[in-house]
């Protein structure tokens, strides 16, 4: 049995040796640095920029003298707008977490077609619905998923709805994504932004330096884990025993953008690997076999993803699975290394109550 | 200094910058929680004690993994004798499938006592004690698929008195009320065994439930269904006057948003707490603890999974505040320095005042941001110490 109690000399003594400690930064104080600003910033900048460049070509669209929309210019923007929300998703923590406004950006999955549910009725003649209204409603008519329907939904366009119609809700939509996007943007560039660079014990958010990079790194595995468990495992019937192939539980079918929203996810794992120096911080702390491994089955998974110039939805659609099963594993095996060997490598500490179960 | 002293030097250090001067050193009030030792990959598990200001008082390595600490302080009918400060002990109850109750002195951290499951049981984390001193477990039985109640009485070295069968399988949480015999029971419904590790085995066919007994016969009083069998009921806390609040993790598909808090005080039903959709999602169908403030108005959840604790009116049963955490789930209420206190993952413990900030209207975004974070305090941070999913706290 042991017991330590702290003694007044034990404590004094530690004093002038942690105080020595404090001078030198960590060795993780470089990466922090260049992730906030090479990657988190960048990203959220860009967010803002796609958002913004979308709500400018729906109000373009819907103030014009033309009677119907021109789809193409908006599916356009809204591809570029979902890119960079698809970059972005690997920052799970801080205001977007706090204010939960992951999904008034995406509402997804959805395996019981609430968007189209709950946004038909809304089209109605006689639907009214207010900028507060909307604004308080449900989050499946908000984001991205929501205007996807209203852009790219085979069904409803053979319905051919007004364009006042459309440009009510989709507005609302771009408006919203244009607000919220630009104040993430703000509360990174300000308080947020300063927590992380400024870590220590006193610093709720960022205890230390070591917990900083578990965030950055957490939200690396948050995203990767989507993609391998849900993005493609779900359509391809891979979790359950007897399921069937379903490419309606792909995550963006109606645009058939699935597969360039792993391409984008990738890019941004890419991005903080490469750009924002994660490959030579792991290097820097002795795990470069690691590294070596991890830029390996990135490049690989990267390569998957471009061999088929099919989208997702079609090739399943038709049956044609080889290259959808194939990215999925490499996605696993990109996935295993971050959730294991990079935290075994660093000494981070990627959750523990949230595994328990109990 | 071998690694570990220098470790728990350093959180000596660390807590001597973190508090105003005029925090008392003295105070007698306690923070106790389960621990993993991130650096002692051998022998990792045990309790710790904090201070209320947050310095270290002692940790005792333990064989088997912690999860709630039981507050074993002298009882109001012993107030008799004299209470110093050495009688303060608690216990630390192994999670499932762990078969150990380890009784400690939290003035010296020395193990007292450890008691054993009796054959074929394990305990799954949790114990209340009644008015009378009597301790009750919660217990698997691995022969069959059931589950009981053991009651031991440690005035009397800890003898095992009984078993009360419990009708449901599961059980988690168990709570004494303060009518000295009425159990109430946050039956999770999930069948679990020790060969086949910590797989849920039922999750088809469970049905959680919430369950009433008398202990002084063993009877059923009620037993109340949330809408969803699937909605695992785990953990509660119980308000002065009796008021019972339950947490739930949701077994079912990720789509289905459902509400994870439930109050009851002799309602027909129990009655969901109220949040919109996106905050229920926010929560991330995992509620890993729950506390109350002794007025009863307030309660505060922690969703681990998600990284925030939120905060809940009792009286109205909404939402009125969420917080951001990573990995946060012991909640624990002090009542002298009117503030709860959040433990986590990540070897911190933070408090927040109990006042509300609704004041500041909702158009203030920033400032009710800025308002809201300077209420959350570093009580302790221990990059060795994983706190785990319990805190208890010993005035």
């Amino acid at each position: 049995m042991i017991f330590k109690h702290l003694g007044y000399k034990t404590t004094l003594a530690i004093v002038t040796v942690s105080l020595a400690a404090c001078s030198a930064k960590a060795p993780e104080d470089a990466f922090i640095h260049r992730a906030l600003h090479d990657y988190i910033l960048p990203l959220h900048g860009n967010m803002a920029e796609r958002s913004k460049h979308f709500d400018e070509v729906v109000s373009t669209q819907c103030s014009n003298s033309a009677s119907e929309l021109d789809k193409t210019a908006l599916q356009e923007a809204w591809r570029l707008n979902m890119r960079a929300w698809q970059q972005l998703q690997a920052i799970n923590y801080g205001p977007i977490n706090e204010q939960n406004l992951a999904w008034k950006f995406q509402f997804w999955p959805d395996s019981k077609n609430l968007v189209a549910k709950k946004i038909r009725p809304l089209l109605a003649e006689n639907a009214d619905l207010s900028v507060e209204k909307f604004a308080k409603s449900s989050t499946v008519v908000q984001g991205l998923s929501a205007a996807e329907y209203l852009l790219f939904d085979p069904k409803l366009a053979s319905k051919s709805p007004s364009k006042g119609a459309l440009c009510g809700l989709l507005s609302m939509q771009a408006s919203q994504l244009k607000v919220n996007s630009s104040k993430l943007l703000q509360e990174w560039q300000g308080s947020y932004g300063k927590q992380l660079s400024n870590y220590g014990p006193e610093n709720v958010s960022f205890p230390d330096a070591k917990t900083a990079v578990a965030y950055i790194i957490d939200g690396q595995l948050a995203l990767l884990e989507t993609a391998s468990n849900k993005k493609l495992a779900d359509a391809l019937g891979s979790k359950r025993k007897n399921a069937r192939v379903n490419p309606y539980l792909l995550e963006s079918w109606r645009s058939q953008n699935s597969r360039k929203n792993l391409l984008a996810n990738l890019a941004s794992v890419d991005l903080l690997w490469h750009r924002a120096g994660m490959k030579s911080y792991l290097e820097s702390q002795g795990a470069k076999d690691l590294a070596d491994k991890i830029e390996a089955e990135l490049l690989a998974t990267q390569e998957l993803l471009r061999a088929d110039s099919h989208s997702f939805f079609s090739a399943l659609t038709a049956g044609e699975t080889d290259n959808a099963s194939a990215v999925n594993q490499s996605l696993k095996s990109l996935t295993t290394l971050y959730k294991h060997d990079i935290p075994a490598a660093l000494g981070i500490q990627l959750g523990f109550n949230n595994n328990d179960g109990d | 200094m071998n690694r570990r002293e220098f470790v728990f030097a350093g959180l000596g250090l660390s807590l001597v910058g973190l508090f105003s001067c005029d925090t008392p050193l003295n105070v007698r009030t306690l923070l106790l929680s389960g621990y993993q030792d991130r650096f002692n990959k051998a022998n990792p598990y045990g309790i710790a004690a904090a201070g209320i200001e947050g310095k270290l008082r002692f940790m005792l390595p333990l064989p088997q993994r912690i999860h709630q600490v039981l507050d074993m302080s002298p009882l109001p009918l012993d107030a008799v004798k004299p209470i110093s400060s050495e009688a303060r002990t608690c216990l630390a109850i192994a999670r499932r499938p762990g078969t150990e109750l380890y009784h400690v002195d939290v003035e010296r951290g020395l193990l007292l006592n450890k008691i054993v499951a009796s054959a074929n049981r394990h305990f799954f984390g949790h114990a209340c004690r009644n008015k009378d001193g009597k301790v009750l477990v919660p217990q698997n039985h691995l022969d069959k698929k059931a589950a009981s109640i053991a009651v031991f009485d440690p005035a009397d070295a800890w003898r095992l008195l009984e078993e009360i069968p419990l009708p449901g399988i599961g059980p988690h949480q168990i709570e004494c009320l303060s009518d000295g015999k009425t159990l109430v029971v946050a039956m999770g419904g999930i069948h679990t065994q020790p060969n086949t590790g910590r797989r849920k085995l039922n999750i088809d066919t469970m049905q959680s439930s919430l369950l009433y007994i008398d202990s002084n016969d063993s009877k059923v009083l009620a037993e109340y269904y949330p809408e969803d069998p699937k909605l695992s009921l785990r953990h509660m806390a119980v308000s002065r006057d009796d008021r019972v609040i339950i947490a739930a993790q949701y077994q079912g598909p990720s789509e289905n948003i459902l509400p994870l808090a439930f109050s009851h005080h002799g309602e027909e039903n129990l009655l969901a707490f109220s949040a919109a959709q996106e905050d229920w999602r926010a929560h991330q169908q995992y509620i890993g603890s729950v506390s109350v403030d002794s007025s009863g108005s307030t309660v505060y959840l922690s969703s681990p999974r998600a990284g925030i604790v939120s905060r809940w009116n009792l009286n109205s049963l909404e939402l009125e505040e969420s917080y951001g955490l990573r990995d946060a789930c012991g909640l624990a209420y002090a009542k002298e320095q009117q503030a709860f206190f959040i433990s986590n993952g990540l070897g911190q413990i933070v408090n927040v005042k109990n006042t509300a900030i609704d004041q500041v209207a909702d158009q203030n975004m920033a400032q009710k941001q800025a308002l809201k974070q300077s209420q959350i305090n570093t009580t302790a941070f221990e990059k060795a110490m994983i706190w785990d999913n319990h805190l208890t706290i010993l005035s």
